[in-house]
């Protein structure tokens, strides 16, 4: 019957300790790569206050309006905080995965409990160094079993009950980047090519002249070209983390299985490198 | 009458660009054939089609926190309970701790010596002092 009993104790530590392994480098890889790239959002150097103000600067210019030259932005302000709010709702959402996905999260260290049971003087009691090692391994694993477990049913169930809402912000900020942002950067290209022809139809510049004007011309819409590039990039990053999440979502219920990490690891990667291309492009 | 969502109001801007573009383009081609006063009229409905797509597009912005209000509400609730979960299982670390002192503590209890049971106390009590500088942190 004992023979029986630690049998089954081995059997059941056993299996402890291989949930108590359960892998989420995934889930957090997937999440901490989401992170970093959303983040890139702080490194786009143009707003649609900034547009306002360009275009409130260039009236200024053109009607040779020193006095009164303040800008009115303030509806350009509200659409920043707008997709400012959403950002941050998103960052803390990956931030919040990231941390609990973590696998140092629940390694628990318990050397301490060993050291002060074996090294300590208690006068009679003594406990030998390794059957403190065992005790605290043991209970190292049936802690890790059990937080593992706990903290996997929580990833699941905030997995499932965040992905609509996370994928409909992400659209959004997407789109108010991508379109709205984007949208108003074209408009910008139509204003300055404008002002650009009628410089170019003043016939008492030279051909220097105007060959600078030219120059000047393509410069101003290459820097823009630019800025959109990073909205192309940064909305290919953001649809990337939308499918990877849906991904997520829809295997929930077998995180552990080898096909759905390396489908993970597969966006984490591809993430990455629209990050690297992101990064590249000059303001 | 219903309003205009977000999207709704960016397909307008990018109509009003497009009429931009192709009145500009218009006045581009045929410039030399134009007199000063259709040139004029033309660069004015030119702006005020491009003010119109600019406006338009901050609108549609602004416009898209009604329709990301609820998706926005909820995953912060989603977010707020997560940092829940977390704490909670870095307070697992923080309870071994104190388990940790408790035993010591009990162990030099029954040893009956006042040196180690004095030190054990000191340990729980550092324990308990930083846990509370944590929380009021």
């Amino acid at each position: 019957m004992n023979k029986y009993l630690i049998k089954a104790s081995i059997i059941l530590l056993f299996s402890l300790g291989i949930a108590s392994c359960a892998d989420l480098k995934h889930v957090g890889e997937f999440s901490s790569t989401s992170l970093e790239a959303v983040t890139a959002y702080e490194t786009i150097s143009y707003s649609f206050e900034q547009s306002c103000l360009d275009q409130c600067t260039f009236e200024n210019i053109k009607n040779l309006n020193i006095i009164d030259n303040t800008c009115d932005c303030l509806g350009e302000q509200q659409a920043d905080s707008i997709s400012l709010k959403i950002y941050a709702s998103v960052y803390a959402y990956f931030d919040g995965l990231t941390k609990l996905s973590s696998n140092d999260l629940t390694t628990y260290n318990t050397e301490a409990l060993e050291n002060t049971l074996t090294s300590g003087d208690f006068g009679p009691i003594k406990v030998n160094q390794e059957e403190a090692g065992s005790y605290s391994r043991i209970s190292t694993v049936l802690l890790g079993a059990f937080t593992n477990a706990y903290r996997k049913n929580k990833i699941r169930e905030y997995i499932k009950e965040g992905n609509e809402p996370l994928k409909t912000l992400l659209s959004f900020l997407d789109f108010n980047l991508s379109e709205n942002l984007s949208g108003k950067l074209d408009v910008k290209k139509e204003r300055i090519k404008s002002e650009y022809f009628e410089l170019l139809q003043n016939n008492s510049l030279s051909a220097q002249e105007k060959r600078e004007i030219a120059t000047d011309y393509f410069n101003r819409i290459g820097k823009i070209e630019s800025i959109q590039e990073k909205f192309t990039l940064y909305s290919e990053t953001l649809m990337e983390i939308s499918e990877g999440h849906q991904i997520l979502t829809e295997n929930a219920d077998k995180l552990s299985l080898k096909e759905i990490q390396k489908e993970l690891f597969r966006y984490a990667s591809d993430i990455k490198s629209i990050v690297i291309e992101f990064k590249k492009i000059r303001d | 009458m219903a309003r205009l969502n977000s999207k709704q109001t960016n397909e307008l801007a990018k109509i009003f660009l497009a009429y931009a573009q192709v009145i500009g383009d218009y006045r581009y081609k045929n410039f030399s054939s134009l007199t000063r006063a259709q040139n004029k009229r033309l660069r004015e409905y030119h702006k005020r089609t491009l003010d119109y797509s600019d406006d338009l597009f901050t609108m549609s912005a602004k416009l898209v926190m009604n329709d990301a209000e609820q998706a926005l509400s909820k995953l912060t609730a989603i977010t707020e309970q997560m940092e829940k979960s977390y704490v909670s299982l870095i307070n697992v670390q923080k309870a071994i701790g104190i388990a940790t002192a408790i035993v010591t503590l009990g162990a030099s209890v029954f040893s009956l010596n006042p040196q180690a049971i004095s030190e054990a106390i000191g340990s729980l009590s550092d324990i308990f002092e930083t846990d509370s500088e944590d929380e009021s942190a």
